[in-house]
């Protein structure tokens, strides 16, 4: 089995175990708003029809709409985000570690633009941190996920995913504590799963760090 | 009766009078015999019977007898002379001076009628009347009409005679004697006359009668030749004074008298005389009016002339007027002695007094007509050289700045001025033929230098005179003959533009072209530019004012190639231009092509390309086939073409810039221009990024110039452009022969290096594994590139299949590295690693295979053996420290213990087993299987440590998830990432 199928079983499965209602559209950031941008109706329709396709997954046939609508007018974060999401489902289906490059790229750079037009839209940091932790900067995908939670302290996939980074990759225990508590918290109904996972943290973190 | 008488007496007052040129007489006379003469004719018989009757009749004397036999014989007289007829005759001879000459004027002062001197004394000397010499041709009858005469004549004498003796004391008998005189003159009693003159004279000196008796006698001694008895009685008239009617002829026939004794200076006294009183009345100056005086006064200056030149000519003249005065009329005087020599021929005589005049009154009104006269003098007397010499005197005493005219006005003598004209005119051209024709040299020399001053003399005071351009143009060739080729030019430029149009001015404004060329020729060094210029612009002017003259075109293409030659351009241009536009339709074809030329080169240096382009197409169309111009000319238009190429691209337009790069090559195919245009236009499609037309032009060049040193560079934009353009493997192909003809060993292996790429890319693997097999031989590079080369041949080799070639790439690779030493670098080691990771690979797959059954144990050795070969091989490749490797080799070393404990837990079970041995069997494995599985794990984990140093890599991606699934508690983590963004804001 290809190993982007393998993720994404795994991950339904984990969703599955935490009962969770499903991802659904991503949550408006609380409190900022960027200043409205005059959308046609014609780029409205566009949008329409992108989105329809990636819900079906078809993400070569989103990614030209988008960013046709996107060049023409860069202030919409949400087509950036959407680009960047494409981006990064078509950077998995490419076997070669080399050719899934190009495609972070794009990704990071078309939601670098977006946040230069929209610096508080905290979903494109959010979306940021994760094109970034695909590129290996650790670091910066940090950043990024804490940029998104300055933005919105309420953000739960900013959280979650903050935690998942500091756990599995910047072998950060104590982050990862912070966060998944944040987001079970926020997400009350994962607390199953996310107990589980606290609770063999902590006895890590009390055992002396990362293991 | 009363009425006759009357007639009668009028009759008798005429016939007193007769005389040689009496004038009244004659005038009156003149209308008389229009209208009277018969009248008379028949009054006269009639008055004389009536006469005769009454002397008939009374015997006896009265008081009327003497006076009518006076009468009577008056009318006899009358009837006998016929001298109505006679007197009528003298006034008929014609009047031998024309009227309205000028006195002043020599040649018509001489007569017309050339009487020899003799017969010029004759007539002149005429006696007046009855003289039998001069008697008029009687009429048909004339014998018998003469016998009446006569008769008539004796009878009167009779009645005379008769009168006389019987009355003594007649009152009248002084015009008895008179008269009786007459009769006998008629009758041919010459003697008897002169007694009774005589006697009148001597008895009735205050008669009325007395200065004519004394006339009489003077003639009839001055026919006798009794000349100093003519003079005294001639004197006794001059005594009477200008009241007498025979004044004038009385001087006259003084004079004659006196010139008969040949005291010559004494007849001029008289005859100056006379002179003087004529010409006070103007007489010398014929009019209608004064024919028979201004003959009197032509025939005195003859006689004055005569005298003066038996006197001695001139010096005569001079000494007879010092002493007697100088007379107003002294011109005619000298005129007159001149002609009179002329006449006899005597031609040198006749000059000198005309020459002594002006000697005398250089200033004198007559004296440029008596300096032209001079000259015809000569002329006539046929002494060239003479001629020659007062030609020139003339021309310099009577030149317009002479002396002369300040004195006089020119303007009002259109005759000497014609002829002053006339006369410079002469010397020029006398002069030039003689510069021409003379056989010796110096006067040849002597002749051109006089032939050119007389020319300017006449130009510089005569410009407006409509011979002048003319002479201007003679004296332009006479310079010219001469090789003044300077002067002789701007004579000629003089005549075709210095004056209002003429016939021959482009003829002149050519020549002056011609002669310019001659004196730039001829010109010393430090002159030739400045004359050189002037020729130029000479040529110019004749071809603008001139341009219908047949040779316009070929002047003006001349003077565009000077001008070119020169550097100036624009003029150049200019004059070229003309000559194609304004006589492009009929000048032949060599100047059209030499004008085209011009433009083609001028427009050139002046960075006018299109222009000279077009003008060099002008000039190839016009050139044969075989013209061993053209090649030039091809050149030049090639190289026209390739400038407008170059400014296109300058400018920034590409386009255009290709499009006329690529037409040199239509115009000059092959030429070394050719050669650069094309891979100029190939560089510029390059950058244009026209792969297909960069590719057609190149290829072009390759075929067209395959011995150019730019091959090379081709070679390279071909590959270039193919690889662009997407043909990978033409591209391929071009860096393999970058690679075989460069010399270069980077360049090469960059070259051959890029083709093997390309090859791999365009799919041809066999070809570019052998092309990195060539590179590893030939140009292997230094130990990293040598290293990279074998990597990428090893993957060839895995991509062909050639599994063992493959293998043994890969142990080079590895043994090259290790044996390095300090040539090491971390590429090397990551290349080696890498080698040697795939060299490791087998092992697990050996490892992998082999299966853990029956027997067992066996196989449970070979499996661990394989495993630890394998395990031993990718610790050595962690060994190498490079993270990526070092990150595979541990996933695939955890992986081993992983499979290991998988396979233990999976192993065949021994079949002769019962359910309890089973169940301990099952424990057992499970406890020998554990520890690998933790070992799995831990080293899995170890990999994951990477992240904290910064390594990041899919190896470590695997480990983790390898963990996720091993530990799921801890590892089964994955971010969460929404499938899309709902909103477009």
């Amino acid at each position: 089995m290809r190993p982007s199928t393998d993720r994404l079983l795994v991950w339904l499965l984990a969703l599955l175990i935490g009962a969770c209602a499903g991802p659904g559209p991503a949550r408006r950031a609380a409190g900022d708003r960027s200043i409205p941008v005059p959308v046609s109706a014609a780029q409205r329709a566009d949008f329409e029809r992108a989105l329809a396709a990636m819900r079906k997954q078809r993400h070569a046939e989103a990614v030209p709409i988008l960013e046709r609508i996107f060049e023409e007018n860069p202030r919409l974060p949400g087509v950036a985000i959407n680009l960047a999401i494409a981006y990064l489902a078509m950077a998995e289906a490419e076997p070669e570690a080399a050719k899934r490059e190009p495609y972070h790229a794009k990704a990071e750079r078309v939601l670098l633009k977006a946040l230069e037009e929209n610096p508080r839209e905290a979903a494109a940091h959010h979306q940021l941190g994760l094109v970034l932790r695909r590129q290996g900067r650790l670091e910066a995908a940090r950043d990024a996920y804490e940029k998104a939670l300055d933005i919105d302290p309420q953000y739960a996939l900013a959280h979650y995913n903050l935690a998942v980074l500091c756990d599995l990759y910047l072998q950060d225990t104590a982050c990862a504590i912070r966060h998944f508590e944040a987001y079970r918290a926020l997400r009350p109904e994962e607390a199953e799963t996310i107990d589980a996972w606290l609770t063999e943290l902590r006895r890590r973190a009390g055992a002396g760090g990362a293991s | 009766m009363i009425r006759a008488l009357g007639v009668t007496a009028v009759v008798f007052a005429l016939a007193a009078c007769a005389g040689p040129g009496g004038d009244r007489i004659g005038s009156l006379n003149r209308k008389r015999v229009e209208v009277d003469e018969p009248v008379i004719e028949g009054a006269l018989e009639k008055a004389m019977a009536a006469y005769r009757r009454f002397l008939e009749e009374t015997e006896e004397e009265s008081a009327a007898t003497p006076e009518a036999m006076r009468r009577l014989a008056d009318l006899q007289l009358a009837a006998a002379t016929g001298s109505y007829d006679y007197v009528e005759e003298a006034a008929r001879r014609p009047a031998r001076v024309e009227a309205g000459e000028a006195a002043d004027a020599p040649r018509a002062a001489v007569t017309t009628v050339r009487e020899s001197e003799r017969e010029f004394e004759a007539r002149a000397t005429r006696i007046a009347d009855l003289s039998p010499a001069a008697a008029p041709e009687l009429p048909p009858d004339a014998e018998a009409a003469a016998a009446l005469d006569k008769a008539r004549a004796e009878e009167a004498i009779v009645l005379y005679t008769r009168l006389l003796e019987r009355y003594p004391l007649y009152p009248r008998n002084d015009q008895v004697l008179y008269q009786l005189a007459r009769a006998y003159e008629e009758s041919g009693r010459p003697e008897e006359a002169m007694a009774v003159l005589d006697r009148l004279v001597r008895e009735y000196p205050q008669s009325v009668h007395y200065d004519e008796a004394q006339f009489r006698r003077g003639e009839i001694f001055f026919v006798r030749k009794a000349y100093r008895d003519a003079e005294r009685a001639y004197a006794e008239v001059v005594r009477v004074g200008e009241r007498s009617a025979f004044f004038d002829q009385a001087l006259f026939k003084r004079g004659w008298s006196i010139f008969k004794q040949s005291d010559y200076e004494r007849a001029l006294d008289d005859f100056f005389r006379l002179l003087d009183i004529k010409t006070a009345a103007g007489h010398h100056i014929p009019n209608e009016h004064n024919k028979t005086e201004h003959q009197r006064v032509l025939d005195t200056f003859r006689v004055v002339s005569l005298s003066f030149s038996y006197l001695g000519g001139p010096e005569a003249v001079a000494r007879y007027l010092a002493r007697r005065g100088v007379p107003p009329y002294e011109n005619l005087v000298y005129m007159h002695l001149a002609e009179h020599y002329f006449e006899k021929r005597r031609y040198q005589d006749a000059a000198d007094v005309y020459k002594a005049f002006l000697a005398r009154r250089p200033l004198h009104e007559a004296a440029p007509v008596y300096h032209m006269r001079i000259i015809e003098i000569y002329r006539e007397g046929r002494f060239p050289r003479l001629v020659l010499e007062a030609k020139r005197e003339f021309a310099e005493r009577y030149d317009p700045a002479a002396e002369y005219w300040k004195h006089h006005d020119l303007g009002r003598r259109p005759d000497v001025l014609a002829f002053v004209k006339s006369n410079l005119v002469d010397l020029a051209k006398h002069y030039h033929a003689l510069s021409q024709q003379a056989r010796k040299r110096d006067e040849r020399q002597a002749a051109y230098r006089e032939a050119v001053g007389w020319y300017r003399r006449f130009l510089k005071h005569f410009a407006d005179d409509p011979q002048a351009p003319e002479l201007n143009f003679l004296l332009a060739d006479l310079l010219y003959e001469n090789r003044a080729f300077g002067e002789a030019a701007l004579e000629y430029e003089r005549t075709a533009y210095g004056y209002p149009p003429h016939p021959r001015a482009a003829e002149a404004g050519y020549a002056a072209v011609l002669a310019y060329r001659e004196h730039e020729k001829n010109a010393p060094p430090a002159e030739q530019r400045r004359v050189h210029l002037q020729a130029i612009r000479s040529a110019l002017q004749f071809a603008d004012t001139f341009p219908a003259h047949p040779q316009a075109p070929a002047v003006l293409t001349h003077a565009a190639e000077n001008l070119y030659a020169l550097g100036e351009h624009e003029r150049a241009l200019a004059a070229a231009r003309t000559v194609v536009e304004r006589h492009g339709d009929k000048a032949d074809a060599a100047l059209l092509t030499a004008a085209w030329t011009v433009i083609g080169h001028a427009q050139f240096d002046l960075a006018r390309y299109a222009e000279a382009e077009n003008a060099y197409a002008q000039v190839l169309a016009r050139l044969p086939a075989n013209d061993p111009r053209r090649a030039a000319l091809v050149e030049k238009q090639a190289a026209a073409v390739y400038k407008q190429a170059e400014a296109h691209q300058i400018a920034g337009e590409r386009e255009q810039a290709v499009a006329d790069y690529l037409r040199v090559a239509r115009i000059a195919p092959g030429s070394a221009i050719h050669e650069t245009a094309q891979l100029d236009a190939a560089a510029l499609l390059i950058q244009l990024e026209n792969w297909p037309r960069a590719r057609e032009v190149l290829e072009a060049f390759r075929r067209l110039f395959p011995n150019s040193q730019h091959q090379g560079d081709v070679t390279t934009k071909l590959a270039y452009v193919y690889e662009r353009s997407g043909d990978t493997l033409a591209a391929a192909r071009e860096y393999t022969r970058i690679a075989d003809l460069g010399d270069d060993p980077a360049l090469r292996r960059e070259a051959l290096h890029k083709a093997a790429e390309l090859y791999e890319q365009g799919g041809k693997l066999e070809q570019a594994a052998a092309l990195f097999e060539r590179l590893l031989r030939e140009l292997p590079g230094d130990f990293e590139q040598a290293l990279e080369a074998r990597a990428k041949l090893a993957d060839l080799y895995g991509a062909l299949g050639r599994a063992d070639a493959r293998r043994a790439e890969l142990e080079r690779i590895v043994a090259e590295e290790a044996a390095a030493g300090r040539r090491q670098t971390p590429r090397s080691r990551h290349l080696a690693a890498s080698a040697a990771l795939a060299l490791a690979e087998p092992l697990v797959t050996a490892f992998a295979a082999q299966k853990l059954g029956a027997p067992f144990e066996k196989t449970l050795a070979r499996k661990k053996q394989l495993m630890q070969r394998a395990m031993d091989a990718f610790t050595r490749i962690v060994d190498y420290g490079v993270a990526e490797t070092t990150a595979a080799a541990t996933y695939h070393i955890a992986e081993l213990y992983h499979r290991f404990s998988r396979d233990l837990l999976d192993s065949e079970r021994p079949d002769d087993l019962n359910e309890l041995e089973l169940e301990q069997y099952e424990l057992l494995l499970e406890e020998q299987a554990y520890p690998f599985e933790e070992k799995a794990i831990a080293i899995h984990q170890k990999n994951l440590e990477l992240l904290t140093r910064g390594v990041y890599n899919p190896w470590i991606l695997k480990s983790l998830d390898r963990l996720a699934e091993l530990v799921p508690a801890r590892y089964a983590k994955r971010e969460k990432q929404e499938p899309y963004f709902a909103s477009i804001y």
